[in-house]
């Protein structure tokens, strides 16, 4: 599987694609964290509510929360960055020419998912450390006390932000790939991905509670909300893990019994 | 480079058979292909070539039959893959990378050697387009780059899915020379086509199919000498042609006249001594030869009446 992130890595790392991930995080996250300083509120966060309280991003941990809370919402982007990934392969027939130089369908499968959570795990650090700078900057003026953001306890509280930022990504890079894998097709299973978890997910959950205990988009979002979530994190560990174990064997059995080229 | 024993065929398929639902794309298909031949693999669009190659490659799964590929069996391609350099269904490859990433990439998942992109793409002449992206290559030039990547693994067997189509004659004369540049080096190459006049010409074996059947499997020499030529006589007088014409059917030949030219059919091909036979009957009747030339049109006639014959 080496050789297949390896592989994976030499179109990660062009020169002109790094600058254009690192600019994309950089302003996602600075933009991430503007939002929500900038909609923060005085008074304790309601269940389910993305938005923090002046109160909670003025503690150890603010200066973290401030972009980890609004990073939940590039949820879809990063969706679809995982279904077009591993869709293209098959629309542009590049799968079958990867096949040519590596027999082992799961490897390539497995490498190409190990190598893009890679390539979004620096992204998202990228991201935070910028969403950091800009709540830094922004949060004074919003009447937030910055003290502590950069005390132990803050570098504490920005590791296990990231921990389940990084556990949110293999969650939807998981998911992502399955749903690459069976559609096969670029616009398909970006269109039938982006419909499930943006629209569908929320607009059920409005109107039916158990949604946000039971639909994966909305778990994984939970992790990175945990004070506000209606869903405990151990809990949404394991429905996720389920749903992502299911995923994965799906994936893995439509790769590795369907044809990839020929008609 | 390695090679495989001289007797054991590069590629043998038993009765292989592709179905899909209601659509039967190889039907019972069993074939050889020789060690160290260039085999053409003719047959008309939709004849089954693309599928037999792609479960000739693992990337297919044949609904029944069996085969070996460099004496390996077709069900473990792991085996025999890294020993064969392969281009199906045309170039696949990543349309914003460089010519090189491209080979990086391949180079990388099997393992290859580096130092080889340089070789290869000088090959393939695109030495001086190998940082150009991929997208913006020709048709002629994103072929080319797939026959590079074939080549990157060094191999024994080389397998090309119709690598001159859509080219323009240069293109195609280009790919031609490449083929049997590679070929010269002792490599088996498998090469399809649904035209036969586009590599007949360098290929020492041919198998053709239709409706994916085999329809013929032999020497390209045999099929060529089976499908009878002809070769095409202008006298320098014109009203010598009718003379020439009774002359040569008094001694046996089957010629016609036709717009001042006579056209001489030999059920086995034109030998040297049957053409030099013909050129001293003409001179000794004080007939002067201002032409004499072999046609070839007969083979593709041949061919068209084979691939019919399996129709009706």
């Amino acid at each position: 599987m080496i050789r297949v992130i390896r592989a994976e890595m030499v179109k990660l790392t062009r020169r002109r694609f790094m600058a254009f991930t690192a600019l994309g995080a950089v302003a996602f996250g600075a933009g991430s964290a503007a939002i929500s300083v900038l909609t923060a509120e005085s008074g304790a966060a309601r269940r389910g509510s993305e938005l923090l309280s002046i109160e909670a991003l003025s503690t150890a941990g603010g200066g973290t929360a401030a972009a980890l809370g609004a990073v939940a919402f590039g949820a879809v982007f990063m969706f679809a960055a995982f279904i077009a990934g591993v869709a293209g392969e098959f629309t542009r027939g590049t799968f079958r020419t990867l096949l040519l130089a590596q027999p082992s369908r799961m490897q390539l499968l497995a490498g190409k998912l190990v190598a893009l959570i890679g390539l979004c795990a620096a992204a998202l650090a990228v991201a935070e450390l910028s969403g950091w700078g800009v709540a830094r900057l922004l949060a004074p003026g919003q009447g937030i006390d910055v003290s502590q953001w950069g005390s132990l306890d803050a570098l504490a509280a920005a590791v296990e932000d990231y921990g389940r930022l990084m556990i949110w990504l293999v969650g939807w890079a998981i998911l992502g790939t399955a749903v690459g894998a069976i559609a096969r097709s670029v616009p398909v299973g970006v269109l039938a991905g982006l419909v499930w978890a943006g629209p569908v997910e929320n607009v059920i959950a409005d109107g039916w509670e158990p949604a946000q205990r039971w639909f994966p988009g909305l778990l994984l979002r939970s992790l990175l909300s945990p004070e506000t979530s209606v869903v405990s994190t151990t809990r949404a560990l394991a429905t996720l893990g389920c749903y992502c174990a299911v995923a994965a064997g799906v994936a893995a059995g439509v790769v590795q019994r369907r044809d990839v080229a020929g008609a | 480079m390695t090679t495989t024993t001289a007797r054991e065929p590069a590629i043998r398929l038993d009765g292989l058979t592709k179905r899909y639902r209601t659509h039967v794309a190889v039907d019972d298909l069993s074939m050889e292909v020789p060690s160290g031949s260039v085999t053409g693999f003719i047959g008309p669009n939709g004849a089954g070539k693309t599928t037999t190659m792609a479960m000739m490659l693992g990337l297919v799964q044949p609904t029944t039959g069996t085969g070996r590929v460099l004496g390996v069996p077709l069900d473990e391609p792991a085996r025999f893959l890294p020993r064969v350099g392969a281009l199906i269904e045309g170039p696949a490859l990543y349309p914003a990378l460089t010519g090189r990433e491209n080979l990086r990439v391949l180079a990388e998942l099997g393992r290859r050697d580096r130092d080889g992109i340089d070789a290869v793409l000088q090959r393939v002449g695109l030495a001086d387009r190998g940082d150009d992206r991929f997208k913006e290559y020709s048709l002629g030039m994103k072929q080319r780059l797939g026959i590079a990547a074939a080549l990157l693994a060094d191999p024994e067997l080389l397998v090309l899915d119709e690598p001159t189509n859509g080219l323009d004659p240069a293109g195609m004369h280009e790919v031609r020379r490449l083929i049997a540049d590679i070929a010269a080096e002792g490599r088996t190459v498998f090469v399809s086509s649904h035209l036969l006049s586009e590599i007949e010409q360098i290929c020492t074996w041919l198998v053709m199919i239709n409706r994916g059947r085999e329809i013929y499997s032999g020497p390209a020499d045999e099929f060529i000498a089976d499908a009878g030529t002809t070769i095409s006589i202008v006298p320098e007088r014109d009203d010598d042609t009718a003379r020439l014409e009774v002359l040569l059917r008094e001694a046996g030949y089957a010629a016609e006249r036709s717009h001042g030219r006579l056209t001489v059919t030999f059920d086995d091909g034109p030998s040297r001594a049957l053409t030099a036979d013909i050129n001293r009957r003409a001179h000794d009747a004080g007939v002067v030869i201002a032409e004499l030339a072999p046609q070839r049109t007969n083979l593709e006639h041949h061919y068209l009446q084979l691939i019919q014959g399996v129709a009706s």
